[in-house]
């Protein structure tokens, strides 16, 4: 049952990354500027070189999570290693949530005049706001488990 | 530190339901008049999608009741406690009776996405469906980690 529902998440986040790096890879394509360049000039553009940068922390923080269920089923989960990897998590949500915050303002500042931000600001916030909820959350789950460890090892030196 | 993380989680958990408490209130009601008005031909669909609405939104509201209940129990150093376990279990048991509704209600959803000629509408209603179904399997090994604590500790004492 724990071996079935932690890989059951593991292929969960392989998803994630699978639709991630699609969407990633082929939203620039469809773009409307798209149409008349050739494949360097529809990638080299600095937003969406942005784009790739700023993903970065997402997907380490998807890796980290991948490590974390490794730990989980292998009954390490109270251990040091768990600990960080939840520590890289939350260091990642923060760091996404900034970049997040950088592009919304970079849009709100240099859209085109016929252009409508609000969507893009508004899932921009969305967006935002989930990370820090993630990295919130991140952040009591690596307490807790600190404390366990604290608790195991106790448990060790009496034992 | 402490205080402020488990906090700010409870205020999130506020925000949560207060805007599907928004959706149930505002948005329901609408969906199943529109349906009618919109495409005649599905107006039949009017109180099947009143009343899954309202059913999904129960166990939605009973899981953030005892996410709240898990964070007041971290807030007070009882996470591995019975209680978290018990909370961990509920919520498990609301992601799955959520999906099998959403998954339940996908006929509604196709014939939709069929009238209005959006097939990407059944792609986010199985999206839906789903991360009601990660989350259980979440809270499941959270309640599996939260047990295995509780046994580290007990033995623990035992020892001492």
């Amino acid at each position: 049952m724990k071996q079935g529902s932690i890989i059951f998440l593991k292929i969960v986040i392989v998803f994630i990354v699978i639709v991630a790096l699609g969407g990633m890879i082929r939203f620039p394509l469809t773009e409307g500027r798209a149409v008349n360049l050739d494949l360097f000039s529809i990638y080299w553009d600095p937003f969406i070189v942005y784009m790739y940068i700023a993903s970065i922390p997402f997907f380490v923080g998807l890796y980290q999570a991948f490590k974390l269920l490794g730990y989980i089923g292998q009954n390490k989960v109270f251990s040091l290693s768990s600990a960080k990897a939840l520590r890289t998590i939350k260091y990642c949500a923060i760091m996404q949530s900034i970049l997040i915050v950088m592009a919304i303002l970079y849009i709100r500042t240099s859209h085109n005049v016929d252009d409508d931000p609000a969507g893009f600001i508004a899932i921009g916030i969305l967006a935002t706001f989930i990370s820090v909820v993630i990295a919130t959350a991140a952040s009591v789950f690596e307490r807790i488990l600190q404390n366990a460890a604290n608790i195991k090892s106790e448990n060790n030196l009496t034992a | 530190m402490k205080q402020a993380s488990t906090f700010f989680l409870k205020t999130t958990l506020f925000v949560m339901g207060g805007l599907v408490l928004a959706f149930c209130i505002f948005a329901i009601p609408a969906i199943s008049k529109g349906v009618g008005i919109e495409w005649p031909e599905l107006a039949g669909l009017k109180y099947p999608i009143f009343i899954g609405g309202y059913m999904t939104a129960i166990p939605f509201f009973i899981a953030l009741y005892q996410a709240f209940k898990l964070l007041s129990y971290i807030d007070k150093n009882t996470a591995f406690s019975a209680n978290s376990v018990e909370a961990l279990k509920y919520i498990k048991y609301c992601g799955i009776a959520m999906s099998i509704l959403y998954l339940a209600g996908m006929p509604i959803l196709i014939q939709i996405a069929e009238a209005d000629d959006a097939p990407g509408a059944i792609l986010i209603g199985l999206a839906f469906a789903l991360t009601p179904t990660v989350v259980a399997v979440f809270a499941a090994i959270l309640q599996k980690l939260a047990q295995n604590a509780i046994d580290i500790k007990s033995e623990n004492d035992l020892v001492v």
